[in-house]
């Protein structure tokens, strides 16, 4: 029980912390909170699934094909719904806060409703990478399960190495912490946004498909993937990469432990109580840095 | 940087002429020939009306984005239900037990909430209507899970006099919050919404504002809540406890112009309207509602109520 209970932790945690570091990272860079989130996650895995049901090439053009997509709904969210929000100097700078986030749930609704009428309204999944089981701590686990986990952490790292050892990735760590120094060095910021959007495309693109095969995606499961990512985000810290890491693996534990002792049915409640909790005596989150 | 308004001092009496003549326009509706259906999207459409309105005191003066409308409303639509489906109370003390719950509610909720600030604010509130159906659904041996519970009594059987009770507590939220946001009050909200730090600095405590507001808003939020229960006959979660149905609260309230509370009043009839004009499309009728208030919010910030104003500037 308690073998089981760590094992399936540790792998729906390693996909929460794939699928929401995209997230934070492009709060952390251009400020925006992207409510469309759990839906670009959804489009990617919707289009896998469609593009490993047609093609022989398999699981190789599925995950291709999920990442494009990815990247196509988040550079089309960027020039369709933030560009034209950011260019009006009418609103003022809380208002343009509560804007972008109905924007881009409004967004989200035009998404789905388009992923409903192309793909049908119904749940996929996508069919499991590498057949057979393993057996860890005595707990027999699907192979491929254990797989997605660790490319889940070894995409984490890549990023990381991404974000620490290149030029290109210094340059948005710099305008997650002074983006008017970068201005001043010579970078174009309209660039770094396009960069950071198509990045966050591709990493949303990556853990959707990877959300396809173990939870499995809908048109409108995008909301509730949306509200998981955006508890863990805040309950990490806004922008911090790094807290938003462990609070996946909080929540991550936490829902497997409810969903075992209370019943499914009631998986997100007690991570949605702490998050309250949490939040009003550390209202910037465990490792916000406000 | 905010732009100055300048609609207090130049309108003149000609907004209240108008409203008073749409307000008997709406009166006359049942009297025109209009068919029930129609006269029950109206119906609807009013009562959503009343919950766009309660969210703009709140955003629009207040400066607090309440992404949890559905909490308040649904505080005080199963509180109604609850109570008349054990045969507790008659219909009038049900709605006002309704409003009241919701002000409860609505006072529980900002106290810790209003700790926070922008997102985390909007998240607190969110998470706020997640729990409440998680603890509807848990629940469900008393509230009926997710099939929701029907409600015993009625008020009237007539769609006219439906439609006049959501008209009028439509026209009754319009007159107190219209006259709330004029008085001294509304006056100080607006200025701790715009700058909380300077509103502070003068001596206004900011706190006890807030939560005056919050508890209008969820009076008026609980008081609809409640008797869209007796209309409909039945509280569900997917119509009363519902983060999607507070975003389409958001969405009416912007589409038809924030901070005016009759821009949202309009949004929210609109909204309902809309989707039932663009049902025959099927699933891309909510697509196309979408669609519309998206490219309102992109290119006309002020709403359908901020477009007739650009109108005046032209001339």
């Amino acid at each position: 029980m308690l073998a089981e209970l760590i094992v399936s932790g540790v792998i729906i945690s390693a996909i929460y912390a794939l699928a929401t570091t995209g997230f934070t990272l492009l709060y952390g860079v251009s400020g925006i909170l992207n409510l469309a989130h759990g839906t670009t996650l959804a489009t990617a895995g919707i289009v896998a699934w469609y593009v490993a049901g047609r093609s022989d090439l398999g699981l190789v053009a599925a995950l291709a094909a999920g990442i494009a997509a990815g990247v196509a709904a988040g550079l089309l969210t960027f020039w369709l719904v933030i560009r034209p929000l950011q260019r009006n100097f009418e609103l003022s700078e809380s208002d343009e806060h509560v804007f972008m986030l109905v924007a881009t749930l409004l967004w989200t609704i035009i998404l789905q409703e388009g992923l409903a009428s192309i793909f049908g309204d119904v749940s996929v999944s996508l069919p499991q990478m590498i057949p057979g089981v393993v057996d860890i701590l005595g707990v027999r686990t699907p192979a491929s399960s254990v797989f997605v986990a660790i490319i889940a952490w070894l995409v984490i790292g890549l990023l990381w190495f991404y974000v620490s050892k290149t030029k290109s990735g210094q340059i948005l760590l710099a305008a997650s912490i002074n983006p008017r120094g970068l201005v001043l060095c010579g970078i174009n910021l309209g660039r770094v946004h396009l960069l950071v959007w198509a990045l966050y495309g591709a990493l949303a693109g990556f853990a959707g498909v990877l959300v396809a095969m173990i939870l499995g995606v809908s048109p409108s499961s995008g909301l509730d993937l949306t509200a998981t990512a955006f508890s863990i985000v805040v309950l990490g810290g806004l922008g911090s990469v790094g807290g938003t890491l462990i609070a996946a693996n909080l929540i991550g534990f936490i829902e497997t432990a409810t969903a075992y002792t209370l019943g499914p049915s009631l998986r997100s409640l007690p991570a949605l109580i702490i998050l309250v909790i949490v939040l009003y005596f550390r209202p910037q989150g465990l490792f916000g840095r406000r | 940087m905010t732009v100055p308004r300048s609609d207090r001092s130049d309108t003149g009496p000609w907004p209240y002429i108008v409203a008073a003549i749409v307000v008997c326009l709406l009166a006359a509706v049942p009297f025109l020939g209009v068919n029930a259906y129609l006269l029950s999207i109206l119906t609807l459409g009013l009562f959503f009306a009343v919950f766009a309105m309660c969210w703009d005191l709140l955003f629009g003066y207040a400066g607090e984005p309440n992404f949890g409308a559905t909490f308040l409303i649904g505080t005080g639509a199963y509180t109604a239900a609850l109570l008349s489906s054990n045969g507790l109370a008659s219909p009038a003390v049900c709605i006002v037990a309704g409003a009241i719950a919701a002000v409860v509610a609505g006072v529980l909720l900002a106290l810790p909430a209003l700790r926070l600030r922008g997102p985390y604010f909007g998240l607190v509130t969110l998470v706020a209507t997640l729990i409440l159906r998680q603890v509807i659904i848990l629940f469900s041996d008393y509230t009926g899970g997710e099939i929701g519970i029907a409600v015993p009594d009625i008020i009237t059987i007539s769609s006219t006099l439906n439609f006049y009770i959501a008209l009028g507590a439509a026209v009754l939220t319009a007159l107190v919050l219209r006259l709330l946001v004029n008085s001294p009050f509304g006056l100080v909200l607006e200025a701790i919404g715009q700058d909380p730090l300077n509103a502070r600095v003068l001596g206004f405590e900011i706190t006890k504002y807030k939560v005056s507001a919050f508890c209008v808003s969820a009076f008026f939020s609980g008081l609809a809540g409640a008797l869209m229960v007796f209309y409909l006959g039945t509280a569900s979660t997917n119509v009363f406890v519902d983060a999607s149905v507070g975003v389409q609260v958001i969405i009416a309230a912007i589409v038809g112009g924030r901070r005016t509370i009759v821009g949202p009043a309009i949004g929210g009839v609109f909204l309902i309207a809309a989707a039932q004009y663009l049902h025959p499309l099927g699933s891309l009728s909510e697509m196309g509602v979408a669609v519309v208030a998206l490219v309102i919010l992109l290119f006309l910030p002020g709403g359908l109520l901020g477009a007739t104003r650009l109108f005046r500037k032209a001339r």
